[in-house]
């Protein structure tokens, strides 16, 4: 999310003095300074390698591959990824990963009635501000929608663009709603 | 196959349209009173219109989907309870989504409204890309017969909710669109 200062242009560079280079250094830094800052201040306590559960739940949560490890096997799912090379079959990939349903069950929906539920939505939400939608009901009412997972391994492999990663598998196309480097999951109620 | 080509953008082509756009009131600002037996689509959508019943049966038949429900009436003729509609992402991609950019649809819900202000939420990606979801229809017609006055003229029906019902909006009056960007 830092925009990086971009470097000095090269015509007429070697006019330059070492002060204008030194200010040109120095505003990098502190431009550099600002962007922490910013990062620290948008993130609000958002440590990286953790997602946040928030927005209409009963209590927000902050989750790390370890507090997805201990979830209730009920809770944990996977899914196989078989490859093919020159129509060979290769040995099968295995993702695990916790339903994303059971997730927002744990922070709980914070329901005004028994009706909130059916126009709730769920932003998955990718530290570079990529975001996927999906709605609640999609997730706890249908086959498909239980199936959706923050995967946290791969093969007993760490992954490499997580560490957690947002994977709707039996999704049509798998690509649009894969969110990588997943940051927060939003919960909204669509009152108005 | 029908259910797995891109979205967004209505790939119909425009002449089979032309019937359709008689019976489609276009253009109608957003949030404008309409009558009691029409849907309004509204929101982030390129061609805010209301559809009544007709305007549906209009629609081209492969947008159709009948949805059958096996009921224990074995010795009758028809021993099943059939919903006749168009699938809501055809719906959708007639008033066609207004984007910006080819991600703004991943973050893009969809909000159907009942005349007693009952609500029922999809994400557009849902309806596009998933198996459920492609099944989801306006219905205008049960048993061959349109909808009774207290489910219909029109209603939204989602055969693929594991609890049946649950998203199910009578008297439908408006589906609104949303790109959820902040």
């Amino acid at each position: 999310m830092c925009i990086e200062l971009r470097p000095p242009s090269t015509d007429g560079a070697n006019r330059r003095s070492l002060g204008v280079r030194a200010f040109a250094r120095g505003c990098r830094a502190s431009v550099a300074a600002l962007c922490t800052l910013l990062a620290v201040v948008t993130q609000a306590g958002e440590t990286p390698g953790t997602i946040t559960v928030a927005g209409d739940v009963k209590g927000q949560i902050v989750l790390d591959v370890a507090a997805l490890r201990a979830f209730p096997s009920e809770a944990q799912v996977s899914f196989r990824v078989d490859r093919q090379v020159n129509g060979e079959p290769q040995n099968a990939s295995v993702v695990n990963g916790v339903r994303l349903i059971a997730l927002l069950d744990r922070a709980g929906l914070a329901e005004r009635d028994r009706f909130d539920w059916r126009k709730a939505v769920v932003l998955a939400i990718a530290r570079d501000g990529y975001r996927a939608a999906f709605s609640w009901p999609e997730l706890s009412n249908t086959a498909g929608g239980a199936q959706v997972m923050v995967a946290y391994e791969r093969d007993g492999m760490a992954l490499i663009d997580g560490p957690l990663v947002l994977i709707a598998p039996n999704d049509l196309r798998t690509g649009p709603r894969h969110v990588k480097g997943l940051q927060r999951i939003d919960v909204r109620v669509l009152r108005e | 196959m029908h259910a797995d080509r891109h979205i967004a953008t209505p790939v119909v082509p425009a002449g089979r349209w032309l019937a359709l756009g008689v019976v489609v009131c276009m253009g109608l600002p957003f949030g404008a009173a309409h009558a009691a037996g029409e849907v309004a689509l509204t929101g982030d959508v390129k061609r805010p219109m209301t559809l009544d019943a007709a305007a549906l049966r209009a629609f081209p038949a492969d947008t159709n989907t009948v949805y059958r429900y096996a009921r224990d009436m074995s010795e009758q003729p028809r021993p099943f309870i059939e919903y006749r509609g168009v699938r809501l992402m055809e719906v959708l991609e007639q008033a066609g989504l207004n984007e910006r950019d080819a991600l703004d649809w991943r973050k893009t819900v969809v909000i159907a409204t009942g005349r007693g202000g009952e609500r029922a939420v999809f994400s557009w990606a849902e309806l596009a890309h998933t198996a459920a979801g492609t099944e989801a229809m306006v219905a205008f017609e049960r048993d061959r017969r349109p909808l009774a006055a207290t489910d219909g003229p029109l209603a939204v029906h989602v055969p693929g909710d594991e609890r049946s019902l649950a998203r199910d909006v009578k008297q439908l009056q408006r589906i609104e669109v949303r790109i959820v960007r902040d």
